[in-house]
C-alpha cells in the first residue's frame, strides 16, 4: 500500500480527475482510514475554493475599441514602413557620395580616375544600392573608405590607408606562399 | 457590437481565417466573444486591471498578426490561451514579484477539517463587504507570490478547468510537468494562506 507521502502527491490529481480508475479507487480506500490525508485533501479543496471566490473583473468599456484601434494601426504600418528604407537609403547615398568626393580629392590625380570608375561600378550594382554600407566600408578601423571594395576588385594598391589591415593580410598571405 | 450572425459561434478558426483575409468584422467578433473571459483570466494572473487589459490587447494583436499561420489542429481556446500565457509569463518576468499573505480551513467539533465559508457576492453590510475585500486581497497576494508557471497552471486548472493535457500544450511542457506544477502551486498557495489554516 502507498504511504501517506505517496498519496499526498496524488491528491492534486485526484482533485482534478486526472487519475486512472484503479488509482482513484486505491486512494479513496486509503482516505477512508486516514484522517491526515483527508485533511490534506480538504486543504487542497479549500485552496481552490479560495481562488474561485476571488472577484472577477470585466474589461473597461473601451477595451474592445482599444484592440480594434491597435489592429488598425498594425494594418496601416506596412504603408508607412515602405517609405522609410527608401528615404534612409537616399540619405546614406548622399552621405557616401559626399565622403567619396572628399576622399577622391585627397588622392593623387592619376588614381582618381580608377577609383571613380570603381565607385561608378559599385553604385551601378544593385547590391550597392541596396546595401550602401558595403560601398562605404571602413578599412578595419583606420577610417578610410572603399578599401574593402578596392581589394575585392583586385586593386588593393589603390587603398590609401597607411596601416591597412587588409593590405597586411594580403601581404602576409603572399609571403606565406 | 453584436456577433455577426453569418459566422457560427463554434467556428472560431473560420473567423480567424476570415480575419487573415482582411475581414475586420470577423476579428471583431472573436474579440467580443473572448475579451471578458481573457481579461478576467489575466486579471487573476496579474492582480491588476491595467496589466490584464494590456496583456489581453497584446494577445489579440498577436493573434491577428499571425492569423494566417494558425491551423485548426487544436482547440481555438488552447491557441488563444497559449498566446496569452506566454505573453503574460514573458511580461511577468520583467516585473517584480508582489508580497503575499493569508490562509485556509478550520476544524469542526469532531476535529475534522472543514471548509471555510468564503463570503459570497451577497455581502451587503459594510463589514461584510470589507471582510470580503480583505480576504480577497490576501488570497490575491498569496496567488501573486507564486512562481509564474505555477500560478498560470493553477489558474488554467481552477478557473478554466482545462485537462492536464491542454495545460501542457498551452504552457509548452509535459503532462508530468503539469502534475508537478499544480501539486507545488497548491502546496505553496496553502502555505501562503496559512493564517486561516487549522484553527
Amino acid at each position: 500500500m502507498d504511504t501517506c507521502n505517496e498519496i499526498k502527491k496524488r491528491l492534486s490529481m485526484l482533485l482534478d480527475g486526472e487519475l486512472r480508475p484503479d488509482e482513484e479507487s486505491a486512494i479513496e480506500t486509503h482516505l477512508a482510514t486516514c484522517q491526515h490525508c483527508r485533511e490534506e485533501l480538504a486543504a487542497l479543496k479549500n485552496t481552490d475554493a479560495a481562488l474561485r471566490a476571488l472577484d472577477t473583473m470585466e474589461p473597461s468599456p473601451f477595451f474592445e475599441s482599444r484592440v480594434f484601434n491597435a489592429v488598425r494601426a498594425q494594418t496601416a504600418k506596412p504603408q508607412r514602413l515602405l517609405w522609410l528604407p527608401l528615404g534612409a537609403t537616399a540619405a546614406m547615398l548622399i552621405f557616401i557620395m559626399a565622403n567619396a568626393a572628399v576622399f577622391a580629392a585627397s588622392l593623387p590625380p592619376e588614381m582618381r580616375g580608377e577609383i571613380a570608375k570603381k565607385a561608378a561600378t559599385q553604385l551601378a550594382s544593385p547590391d550597392s544600392i541596396m546595401n550602401p554600407v558595403a560601398l562605404a566600408k571602413f578599412c578595419y578601423g583606420c577610417e578610410h573608405y572603399m578599401c574593402d571594395c578596392l581589394t575585392r576588385a583586385g586593386r588593393p594598391h589603390i587603398c590609401m590607408c597607411k596601416d591597412c589591415k587588409m593590405k597586411k593580410m594580403i601581404m602576409e598571405n603572399n609571403n606565406g606562399k | 457590437m453584436s456577433p455577426n450572425a453569418e459566422f457560427p459561434d463554434n467556428d472560431d478558426f473560420a473567423l480567424l481565417s476570415a480575419a487573415a483575409r482582411g475581414d475586420g468584422t470577423a476579428f471583431e467578433h472573436l474579440v467580443h466573444k473572448y475579451s471578458v473571459r481573457l481579461v478576467g483570466f489575466l486579471y487573476r494572473f496579474t492582480g491588476e486591471r491595467s496589466a490584464a487589459e494590456d496583456l489581453s490587447q497584446e494577445t489579440f494583436l498577436k493573434l491577428y498578426k499571425n492569423a494566417a499561420s494558425f491551423r485548426p489542429e487544436a482547440k481555438f481556446t488552447t491557441l488563444l490561451y497559449s498566446i496569452a500565457a506566454h505573453t503574460a509569463l514573458d511580461a511577468k518576468r520583467r516585473t517584480k514579484a508582489r508580497p503575499f499573505l493569508s490562509g485556509l480551513f478550520h476544524r469542526d467539533e469532531t476535529g475534522e477539517a472543514r471548509e471555510i465559508d468564503f463570503p459570497d457576492n451577497a455581502a451587503t453590510t459594510p463589514l461584510e463587504i470589507l471582510d470580503r475585500a480583505e480576504t480577497g486581497a490576501r488570497v490575491q497576494k498569496a496567488l501573486s507570490a507564486l512562481p509564474e508557471q505555477q500560478r498560470m497552471a493553477l489558474l488554467l486548472k481552477v478557473y478554466e478547468d482545462r485537462p492536464y493535457s491542454e495545460i501542457a500544450e498551452i504552457l509548452g511542457v509535459t503532462v508530468p510537468a503539469v502534475e508537478s506544477l499544480l501539486f507545488r502551486a497548491r502546496q505553496n498557495l496553502r502555505t501562503g494562506l496559512s493564517e486561516l489554516i487549522l484553527k
